[in-house]
């Protein structure tokens, strides 16, 4: 066990080693001029994109460049942002909390709601409330989060007066209440699928040998209900593990209509701008997180499904 | 959704995604100079603001942006939205009145003994927010930190003219320049390239200004208490500040990048303030209970510009024909719903009316009045070495929405002509690589005039290294002249004539000067509110309405 | 599992309805890029608008017509390009298997750890090209799913009879792969397909949305509804019709995918 997590540790460090040369590259090859962009449309003075340049380390030939960025980043300096002179630390710590929170609150949301009505579907599969819930959850996974969340905002924001409209609030409780509405938004989607994972693996669970066989022994029907629940939820715990990665780096938009700041518009905004230092950290930031989830899962995958920990990991 | 807010030491067009980006008014008393009022609930026109107000203490104004700020020091970032910021906190030698005139800011007066030398007498008593008194040393290293190519990236320009800057007295500062500049005055303004702070504060600050860590330090009637980019600032009353008391204590920024979710704000009571709305939402803004919406003339340009040195705009028929076909009335009618008037000049009216007052229209309309005609259109193609037609690309910022819908209509006109222009949206930042591009022969400028000085835009296109690469020996002698020329009056006749004389070759065609609109709420008024108005401290004046 | 055979009826209708518009938006849609920018906007119901016009004076309806276009080819050609380069590798790997095998599996690993969204986003905020740049960084990043899948469908029926039988006859090994194997695995690969032009669909309006996608002029119904923001209150047509248009695709779709992945998995566990 102790040896598969460090393979996997180390195989997620060859993959960010990969994505952040990348990255890097794409930001090099293609056009644009991050100092050039400081100074604004007028023809700059050589002295002032020389002095921009000399600040940022650019003049710097490509591959020199990427190798003390990643001697900074080895040694937890992640640089200062060109376009805001802010430290990159400084400028991404309240964001990734905030993000984070937002996708925490999503998932929480997107469990509570998406598994429930999914095994129940199942477990009435053909049913008017079956075809009720699946048609709707079609719906949302299909709707775009933007007219998703204005509909809310108005709703909830405007008429009814229950949730604030903006911003993420001053901080502790208050910051969770702001995130109430983003996260219903962000989980429209989202719990929509996880009610369709966990709807098909409950259902298919409830077409093997075995649950016939339970009955015939004489089971009762709650006991064959939690051994069917047992076994489908592996699967159904490992899809909603990728969720969380999913969420994480899938919050732009709703960041936009709901005016958070969280990582995805600043990507959005440097990525344009060719701010290097703040698109690294974030894609390298998103991509550790989404892979130690998912190194998280199949943990507790081998700790849950006796299957497995007998076979061992691969 | 939010767009970089990173834009040219003058303020160039910035905007919120699907918002124009926009400001305030103009009036001045000129007829056409529009300063209307309208109300919320009962949706009437012309509601008189002018009642009786008081400065009533109001204890927390929240104003909401349309977007965001990732540095509070416009040497580093400087859109509009980084100036009204600034403008609050810091200050400088001189400031515009709400007429556009330079009067003592810092400085309580000045004289310039010769062309070359400004010598500045600093107003006695001023303190810094944390209490400390400003000297003389203070201005001059704030000179130094406006010129420094690194610290400012987007003021060092502006000081490249200057020699030295020293301290002449206790209460004195002597600014030498390297050649006569009139226009110089407008560098020591905190609208356009000077921030009065201390070396202690910057030192404090590790070199990091105007970011969380490290607010920016001034003389201002506000202080920053907080600032967090993409999310708000906010700012506390000085109650030491010079100039007095202002009626509002607490000042919140937020920046709430989409348009409907501000207006939803609005609706739920969450802001007080909206400033530069969409004026495709207009209306629900009227419509919002007690909520007045205010438009003024914002002092923007928008143009075309062709790049005479690439084909086929280096034939003055190509560059008179598209002119031609520009249904300039139609656009400011449709574009941007009649808030603004058709341009008849690179120079908006705003920065001669403090000059040449209600006759700056007037003087302007000679400079370009070419009509919307589509036969003489297709027969100046015809004259033109391409009299089938040509195909080409313009580029327009993600950012300015009214401008590609131009570029589409206009496209549309011509086709007919045999001309294709297709238009490419792209990332502002990228739009800066299109302006003076020999990849871009069709191109165009969102202009937002910083200073009040009349010279602002044409110092820059009609000079050297101009986007459209337009060069003419007699138009630069007239440059060199009105930078010499002490009289305000004679110097706004060299400037009209430059351009006039300019365009009879047709380097840029003047399309609109924009107008850009406030809402308030109705408890509230702004005293004086003119063109001028959020680049000075502006949260000082706004007052309860009685 | 019972399913009224109404379902994929439901789906149909919207789906045939959208392909009319895919095919036939020249005539449907003649003037669906015409200007009139002296009409400007107007509301729903204005005279020869259905749903309106927006402010350079296009017909809405008839640009969502002509829009249809770029909302689902993009997505279609994402979702058969995955699916392809997914069969390959996924069969070759799962066959072949060994070295190549691993190589593959952990290629679909690192792909699968990749944040879809901002990849996509960062690739086009910087290359230029727009729409298409987005459909081949979407194609790539979608593909590791259909590795897998296929990987694991080839696995399965390398250890049948059949293909033992077809072993001992000594037939190929390329043969067998595709004229055996892939046959088999062919049916879950279109389910999967066609749940991936709905993600894809959602995603690249998304993407469009945020300015990442089609240049101005072209119909596009992410890019409407991103230009129709601010013009809800004088014409809600312009926000309405490409929102509506975007859900009720994505759900056919969807439905459709689900409800052949259910077929296809019932006649597998018949067997």
């Amino acid at each position: 066990m102790a040896r598969f997590i460090a393979v996997r540790l180390a195989a997620t460090l060859l993959l960010l080693l990969a994505l952040s040369f990348i990255v890097f590259g794409l930001l090099h090859l293609t056009p644009g001029d991050p100092a050039r962009n400081l100074l604004g449309p007028r023809n700059p003075s050589p002295e002032a994109l020389a002095a921009i340049r000399e600040k940022y380390r650019l003049d710097e030939p490509f591959l020199r460049q990427y190798f003390l960025w990643l001697n900074d980043v080895l040694h937890f300096r992640f640089g200062t942002s060109i376009r805001s002179d802010t430290p990159v630390t400084t400028l991404l710590a309240d964001r990734v909390v905030l993000t984070l929170q937002l996708a925490l609150m999503s998932f929480v949301l997107t469990v509570a709601v998406g598994v429930p009505l999914g095994i129940a579907a199942a477990w009435r599969a053909g049913s008017l409330f079956d075809r009720t819930v699946s048609v709707s959850s079609v719906i949302g996974v299909g709707a775009p989060s933007y007219a998703v969340g204005l509909v809310l905002l108005y709703v909830f924001g405007v008429w009814l007066e229950i949730f604030p409209v903006y911003g993420s609030g001053d901080g502790g409780l208050d910051t969770w209440w702001h995130l109430v509405l983003p996260a219903i938004t962000l989980a429209f989607g989202i719990g929509a699928l996880a009610f369709k994972v966990t709807r098909t693996a409950v259902a298919s669970e409830l077409q093997q040998d075995y649950v016939a066989f339970a009955y015939s022994r004489g089971l009762t029907h709650s006991q064959v209900r939690a051994l069917v629940l047992r076994n489908a939820l592996i699967p159904v715990a490992t899809s909603l593990g990728l969720v969380f990665g999913f969420l994480f780096g899938g919050t732009i938009l709703v960041e936009v209509t709901f005016a958070l700041s969280g990582i995805g518009g600043l990507l959005a905004s440097s990525v344009t701008f060719k701010d290097i230092p703040v698109v690294q950290a974030i894609t390298l930031i998103t991509a550790a997180v989404i892979a130690l989830t998912a190194l998280a899962v199949d943990v507790l995958y081998y700790a849950v499904d006796p299957r497995v920990r007998q076979r061992g990991l691969r | 959704m939010s767009q970089p807010l990173s834009v040219s030491r003058r303020a160039l067009l910035q905007g919120a995604g699907g918002s124009a980006l926009l400001l305030l008014i103009a009036a001045c008393g000129d007829d056409n100079a529009s300063v209307t009022t309208t109300g919320g609930t009962d949706g009437g026109e012309g509601i008189d603001t002018t009642g009786p107000a008081t400065a009533e203490e109001i204890d927390t104004l929240t104003v909401a942006f349309p977007s965001s700020l990732s540095n509070i020091y416009p040497g580093q970032e400087a859109g509009n939205f980084n100036y009204y910021v600034a403008v609050l906190v810091a200050e400088a030698l001189a400031a515009p009145d709400s007429t556009g005139k330079l009067v003592g800011a810092l400085a309580e007066s000045w004289t310039q003994p010769d062309a070359t030398t400004y010598v500045y007498t600093l107003r006695s008593g001023v303190t810094f927010s944390d209490g400390s008194a400003l000297t003389a040393d203070d201005i001059v290293y704030s000179v130094g930190l406006a010129k420094d190519e690194a610290m400012s990236p987007n003021t060092a320009y502006y000081w490249a003219n200057v020699d030295k800057a020293e301290k002449t007295a206790d209460n004195e500062v002597t600014i030498t320049l390297l050649s006569p500049d009139v226009a110089f005055e407008w560098g020591p303004v905190a609208a356009n390239a000077m921030w009065v702070t201390a070396e202690r504060f910057v030192t404090a600050a590790g070199g990091e200004l105007g970011t969380p860590a490290a607010l920016f330090t001034g003389t201002g009637p506000y202080k920053v208490t907080s600032f967090e980019p993409d999310k708000g600032v906010e700012l506390e009353r000085v109650d030491t500040y010079w100039g007095g008391k202002a009626p509002v204590k607490t000042v919140k920024i937020e920046f709430i990048p989409e348009e409907t979710t501000r207006l939803l704000a609005r609706k739920a009571g969450d802001i007080d303030m909206a400033i530069s709305i969409s004026l495709d939402q207009e209306q629900q803004w009227k419509d919002t209970d007690a909520t007045d919406v205010l438009f003024a003339a914002d002092r923007s340009y928008v143009g075309i510009d062709f790049n005479t040195a690439v084909e086929p705009f280096d034939d003055i028929h190509v560059r008179k024909a598209i002119a031609l076909a520009c249904d300039r009335a139609t656009y400011v009618e449709k574009l941007i719903n009649g808030h603004g008037e058709v341009a008849t000049a690179l120079t908006v009216p705003q920065q001669i009316e403090s000059v040449v007052g209600d006759k700056a229209r007037e003087m302007l309309a000679v400079v370009y009045d070419l009509p919307f005609d589509l036969e003489a259109a297709k027969a100046e193609l015809a004259l033109s070495k391409v009299p089938d037609g040509f195909s080409c690309k313009v580029g327009v910022s993600s950012s300015a929405p009214q401008v590609s819908q131009f570029f589409q209509a206009l496209a549309a006109t011509v086709k007919d002509m045999g001309i294709t222009i297709e238009v490419e949206e792209m990332p502002v930042e990228q739009w800066y690589g299109t302006i003076g591009s020999p990849d871009w022969g069709l191109a165009y400028m969102w202009y937002f005039n910083a200073t009040g000085d009349p010279a602002e835009l044409i110092s820059w296109f009609l000079a050297e290294g101009n986007p459209a690469s337009y060069t003419s020996e007699e138009v630069a002698a007239l440059l060199q002249q009105q930078r010499e020329e002490a009289d305000p009056a004679l110097r706004v006749d060299l400037i009209i004539e430059a351009q006039r004389l300019a365009m009879e070759d047709i380097p840029y065609v003047p399309l609109w000067w924009g107008e850009a609109a406030t809402a308030i709420d109705d408890a509230f008024t702004i005293d004086d509110f003119g063109s001028y108005t959020l680049l000075s401290p502006w949260t000082t004046r706004i007052l309860t309405k009685g | 599992m019972k399913r009224l055979p109404i379902t994929p009826l439901v789906a149909a209708v919207p789906l045939a309805v959208v392909a009319v518009f895919v095919v036939g938006a020249q005539w449907l849609a003649p003037d669906a890029t015409t200007q009139d920018i002296y009409t400007g906007v107007t509301p729903p119901g204005t005279d020869g608008h259905l749903f309106g016009t927006d402010q350079l004076g296009r017909d809405i309806w008839q640009l969502s017509i002509a829009g249809a276009g770029s909302a689902v080819i993009g997505p279609i050609v994402i979702a058969i390009g995955s699916m392809m380069l997914g069969l390959l590798l996924g069969t070759l790997a799962g066959y072949i298997g060994g070295g190549l095998d691993l190589v593959l599996s952990k290629y679909a690993d690192l792909l699968l750890a990749l944040p879809t969204t901002l990849i996509a986003l960062v690739v086009a905020g910087l290359v230029d090209g727009g729409y298409w740049v987005t459909v081949l960084v979407l194609l790539v990043l979608f593909s590791p799913t259909d590795i897998r899948i296929a990987r694991g469908a080839v696995m399965a029926q390398a250890t049948r009879p059949y293909i033992e039988s077809a072993r001992v006859l000594q037939l190929s090994r390329t043969r067998i792969m595709f004229r055996h194997i892939l046959p088999n695995v062919l049916p879950i690969a279109l389910a999967t397909m066609l749940l991936n032009v709905a993600f894809a669909l959602v995603a690249m309006s998304a993407l469009s949305f945020l300015g990442f996608g089609v240049g101005p002029g072209t119909p596009d119904w992410g890019r409407q509804l991103s230009d129709g923001r601010d013009l809800i209150g004088q014409n809600w047509g312009a926000v309405v019709v490409p929102g509506l248009l975007i859900i009720i695709t994505a759900a056919a779709i969807n439905l459709m995918g689900d409800w052949l992945q259910e077929r296809f998995e019932q006649r597998g566990a018949q067997r």
